[in-house]
């Protein structure tokens, strides 16, 4: 009880004006609850993007056979001015803009659409099924991996045999398809992540509300349209803007299908393969952060209108 | 004690025994408001059968591929069983090779993953909760700094973190394993979603009313409505520890010391680089990972079934 | 043949290095204090990185068997993860170790600042490596590694498909192409292009003489189309052309070894380590592939290998440490040492292709039983080529650069959307774009 004599005597008349007042107590007391975040998100977060952000403001150079030593020097901007200029990097972010604006709404819709389902069925359905339904969520990202080369494999798998019983020859390894094979893999293994977090937010809205609605003789989608999807939007956008992050940083999938699609998935096919490459195996360490940098931003300001868009609907 | 005090524990009454009505009759498997009523239920049913094979279907391979041999993983059907069931072989390749380490590895994923998610699940939806219920200044600053962190590449923070850590002695420490995934910023975010939804504001009112400090509050009321979003985030970074390769490969230096995901990775690796394939072990152990998280999501239901009512006081 | 990315080519060289060593690749060490010499008393602790889990179990040995070296193996998670953390420990300037297991070619590991001049301290075991390997550990006449030698390639031919042309396995580029004149028909091919993988393209380039890139004073000759690169462009792109190859993946492993299992593949170039997995994974086919030498390229008989890892001394480490690591590397290269990095699960100790003694016992303790219709050829055919297999061929400065942009470009070349030699041609000309934005010198002929 250590806290009665924080607590004023009469709050219903806290003190204004008063040397420190009632609720600049309660906003400090408060903001404490941050603190310990706080701490270690300074520590283990802004510590080292400073250390990473000052990376890209120098550049290394060689000279002669490029045996010795490089130099480094400060060259101010002129990392992000080339990454202005880079046309592969464009490219790339352009090829990644065009997927996620198809594939980001699908597996949003889909995600909804779940979590609407299981929080239409019996809680203990309800249960069962999401469990399930998590399982490609939890499944690791090797075996995944090494899941769909199976399924997708045009002479061993199964999925092309079935497709041609419709007379559909589907080659998921085939130039065109790629795309539509990379974002099949990635639609799969997000849905559960999504619908986890879409479905915690169903959780807080008052029954008293469904009820109300189903005695007015509201059928179930009308229910679930203008009463539980506005509950959801916070985290409908949260998950939105999270997707649109993983996706432009897409990596796994398309440095896998290298494999198999040599001729469509080049070094630099995403901005996330460009900087790795540039990181890692060009050795331009400064320019990747550039790159980084540069992308973050974009992705910062497509993140912005998105979820203004959002909440304006809401 | 004054009317609001009592008034304020009426509704803190009310709501409680709400919650735990609600509670006892979902365990008598009885309906809620939220679940669909009528003919809709069976097209519930079905349309999330069809998306629960969807989900699981390709996990079949998974069951399938662990109970065979080397010679059979790439020479039979991949859909169906091979003749010889070889299970329990694989299971005790699994347990003994390199010196049975893999157990040594489930072992040290399990309780890494246990506390590391239970300090990430006490520190971001303590800090959720004071950046969703209480105004201070900083506040903004905050969400500002933690909607952008989202943004940063992981890649980024390697080299500074390695750099920043070898300074502090965390390097190759279990510290290093356990300390900074406890500040994931897109949890502090989720929890701040989920304690706007279901904490009340009048509940905290009545509850200062009453004389109650800001800790108890939070302690007391607050963190009770809380359990739905802390299971979530206890789940997603469970999850997420139990799939991390990355952090352990760069910051962990004793193999002893590593996680499962780590060493599958490097079986696969070793295996495609070397004479021996160790795809059959591989799998194995991944299908093994995947049991302990299940049955983790399932430890977890009862925090899902426990929504509690918040509208009444809207 | 390879596996996916740039593993075929690790696989002649690194790999190699890998099999060869097993164990031993990597070392170490210390120093996390930079500590280091000054133990004068009591042994010199050296700390060796590497990723095989053998290395384990032949330091124990060591450290028994004497006491002026004491070695501690940190076992790295793969290849990859080895690479990553040697070159977070260098930025970092701590904890690194006194020998790390190859995960880069040689020029690369001296123009990133890497390597360790070992020119001085391996001299007293320079000795038990072969001529090639050395080779391969050598830059401007330093040595900044340790000797390595790929696994020599070989030839291996469907006996079905040798017969049913009546023609005798093809013992030169020109024989297997005419073997593919004929068998195309049926739907047989003559070989196997992986899109992810232009090493084919690499070792037969090095087969025809070529060199990519050379030193010439204070700059680098690069030429990605000298004559060898030509006449090797020619055959591979005769092979696309007449649509002889198949385009099987290592990815899809499933769908290879299906394919490889066929039938309908005549023809392969391979290495001793990838065979113990055809015999698990071809079983149709397994007693029925003829062992003979690397195709000949105009009438000599030549073992190509390109080595793309090599292990090497980090920067920085002192002489009594590297007196150390070749106290080491001597052990791991000897008879003893190589027994104690006999794996338990497979109970195998791996070729140790880059010495200089009689390697025989090796090659016959890795051939398998009944893959080779011919088993008592492939103990000469394996030796020789472990034996024979060429070194020294220069991967530039800026190696890790370009191979992905070869890599971009072989794949479209092997689809047909670009020749071969246009494929080169692009290669090159991104070099000399890298290295100007380098600073390096360079001239294109």
């Amino acid at each position: 009880m250590s806290n009665a004599k924080s607590a004023p005597a009469t709050p219903q008349s806290p003190k204004r004006g008063g040397h420190i007042s009632w609720r600049t107590l309660e906003a400090l007391k408060g903001a404490s609850f941050t603190w310990p975040f706080l701490a270690g998100f300074i520590f283990f977060v802004i510590i080292p993007v400073a250390m990473a952000l000052q990376v890209s403001l120098y550049s290394k150079q060689k000279s002669g056979l490029g045996l010795g030593e490089a130099t480094t020097k400060f060259v101010g901007m002129q990392n992000f001015v080339e990454a202005v200029k880079d046309v592969t990097f464009w490219t790339g972010l352009g090829r990644v803009a065009l997927y996620a604006i198809i594939v980001v709404p699908l597996t949003q819709l889909l995600s909804m659409a779940i979590a609407l389902l299981i929080d239409a069925s019996s809680k203990r359905m309800a249960s069962r099924f999401r469990i399930f339904l998590l399982l490609p969520y939890m499944t690791p990202g090797i075996v995944a991996t090494t899941i769909w080369i199976y399924l997708y494999s045009p002479s061993v798998g199964p999925l092309t045999p079935f497709f041609k019983m419709f007379g559909l020859n589907v080659n998921f390894f085939s130039s065109g398809m790629v795309w539509g094979s990379i974002g099949q893999m990635a639609i799969w293994g997000g849905l559960g992540f999504n619908m986890l977090i879409m479905y915690g937010s169903l959780q807080a809205i008052p029954g008293e509300i469904i009820e109300a609605a189903r005695l007015d003789g509201a059928s179930e989608l009308r229910i679930a349209v203008s009463i539980k999807v506005p509950y959801m939007l916070t985290s409908v956008a949260l998950t939105t803007m999270l997707n649109i992050i993983a996706t432009v940083q897409l990596f796994d999938q398309p440095f896998l299908f290298r494999s198999v699609s040599p001729q469509t998935i080049t070094k630099d096919f995403t901005p996330a393969m460009m900087i790795y490459n540039q990181a890692f195996q060009v050795g331009n360490l400064n320019y990747a952060t550039a790159l980084s940098i540069v992308l973050a931003v974009i992705m910062g300001i497509a993140s912005a209108i998105i979820y203004k868009l959002q909440n304006r609907e809401n | 004690m004054s009317a609001a005090t009592q008034q304020s524990t009426g509704i803190k009454k009310s709501l409680f025994d709400r919650g735990d009505k609600r509670r006892a009759s979902q365990e008598v498997g009885e309906s809620t408001a939220n679940q669909a009523k009528g003919a809709s239920k069976w097209g519930v049913l079905a349309v999330l059968i069809i998306l629960t094979v969807y989900a699981v279907g390709p996990l079949w391979w998974l069951i399938v591929s662990v109970t065979k041999n080397k010679q059979q993983l790439y020479t039979t059907n991949g859909l169906w069983f091979a003749e010889s069931f070889n299970l329990f072989k694989n299971l005790h390749d699994l347990f003994t090779y390199q010196d049975g380490i893999y157990g040594q590895w489930l072992w040290n994923t399990i309780w890494i993953s246990l506390v590391c998610s239970a300090g990430v699940t006490i520190i971001t939806v303590t800090a959720g909760y004071g950046l969703a219920k209480y105004k201070f200044h900083t506040r903004g600053l905050i969400m500002g700094m933690i909607i952008i962190s989202f943004l940063i590449p992981g890649t980024l923070l390697t080299v500074p973190s390695f750099i920043l850590f070898n300074k502090v002695g965390l390097y190759d420490t279990w510290w290093v394993m356990l300390l900074p995934g406890m500040f994931t910023p897109m949890n502090v975010y989720l929890a701040k979603v989920y304690a706007e939804g279901s904490v009340p504001t009048e509940l905290m009112e009545a509850a200062r009313v009453d004389g109650a400090g800001e800790y108890r509050i939070f302690l007391q009321i607050s963190s009770r409505l809380l359990v739905t979003p802390a299971a979530t985030i206890f789940l997603l970074s469970f999850v997420g520890n139990w799939n991390s390769f990355m952090w352990p490969m760069i910051f962990l230096k004793d193999y002893h010391k590593w996680t499962v995901m780590l060493g599958l990775q490097s079986w696969i690796a070793r295996g495609t680089d070397s004479q021996y394939d160790l795809t059959i072990l591989v799998l194995t152990g991944a299908f093994i990972s995947m049991i302990p998280v299940v049955l983790l999501m399932i430890a977890l239901q009862r925090y899902w079934k426990s929504g509690v009512t918040v509208g009444s006081l809207k | 043949m390879k596996r996916s990315h740039n593993m075929a080519m690790r696989v002649g060289a690194g790999i190699a290095a890998v099999a060869t060593l097993m164990g031993m690749a990597a070392c170490g060490s210390t120093n996390n204090a930079g500590d280091t010499a000054a133990t004068s008393n009591g042994p010199t602790e050296i700390e060796v990185w590497t990723w095989s889990t053998t290395g384990q179990q032949q330091a124990e040995a060591f450290n028994k068997s004497q006491n002026e070296v004491k070695v501690k193996v940190v076992l790295q998670a793969s290849n990859t993860a080895q690479q990553q953390n040697f070159r977070n420990a260098f930025e970092a300037k701590k904890s690194l170790p006194d020998l790390v297991q190859g995960f880069a070619p040689l020029t690369t590991n001296v123009a990133n600042g890497w390597a360790e001049d070992i020119t001085d301290s391996i001299q007293p075991i320079l000795g038990i490596f072969s001529d090639g390997a050395k080779k391969n550990a050598e830059l401007n006449g330093k040595y900044y590694g340790i000797p390595v030698a790929p696994a020599g390639q070989y030839s291996i031919s469907n006996t079905d498909v040798l017969s049913k042309y009546g023609v005798d396995a093809p013992k030169t580029w020109d024989e297997l192409l005419a073997l593919g004149k004929k068998s195309n028909a049926d739907g047989v091919k003559i070989f196997n292009l992986a899109g992810e993988d232009p090493s084919v393209l690499m070792q037969l380039a090095q087969e025809a003489g070529a060199n990519w890139f050379s030193i010439d004073g204070d700059s680098w000759k690069v030429n990605f189309l000298d004559e060898g690169s030509t006449k090797a462009a020619d055959i591979i792109q005769q092979m696309i052309d007449g649509k002889m190859v198949s385009n099987e993946t290592w990815t899809d492993t499933g769908s290879l070894y299906k394919f490889f299992d066929s039938g309908n593949l005549a023809f392969m170039t391979t290495q001793y380590w990838s065979v113990p997995n055809f015999k698990t994974n071809m079983p149709n086919t397994s007693g029925k592939w003829k062992i003979s030498a690397y195709p000949e390229i105009d009438g000599t008989a030549k073992v190509p290998g390109i080595v793309t890892q090599v292990d090497f001394v980090p920067k920085g480490t002192d002489k009594a440490h590297q007196e150390a690591v070749m106290k080491w590397e001597k052990y791991i290269n000897s008879d003893e040492g190589i027994e104690a990095g006999r794996d338990k699960a497979s109970n195998t100790v791996p070729l140790p292709t880059g010495l200089s003694g009689d390697l025989t016992k090796y090659v016959k303790a890795n051939i398998p039983d009944g893959f080779y219709s011919n088993p008592d050829d492939a103990v000469d055919i394996i030796n020789t080529a472990t034996k024979d297999v060429m070194g020294g061929f220069n991967l530039g400065p800026d190696y890790d650069a370009w191979f992905p942009e070869l890599q971009d470009q072989w794949g479209k070349a092997v689809n047909g959307q670009i020749t071969v030699k246009e494929a080169l041609k692009n290669t090159q000309d991104f070099v000399a774009k890298d290295l100007k934005s380098k600073g390096i010198n360079y001239t294109v002929d």
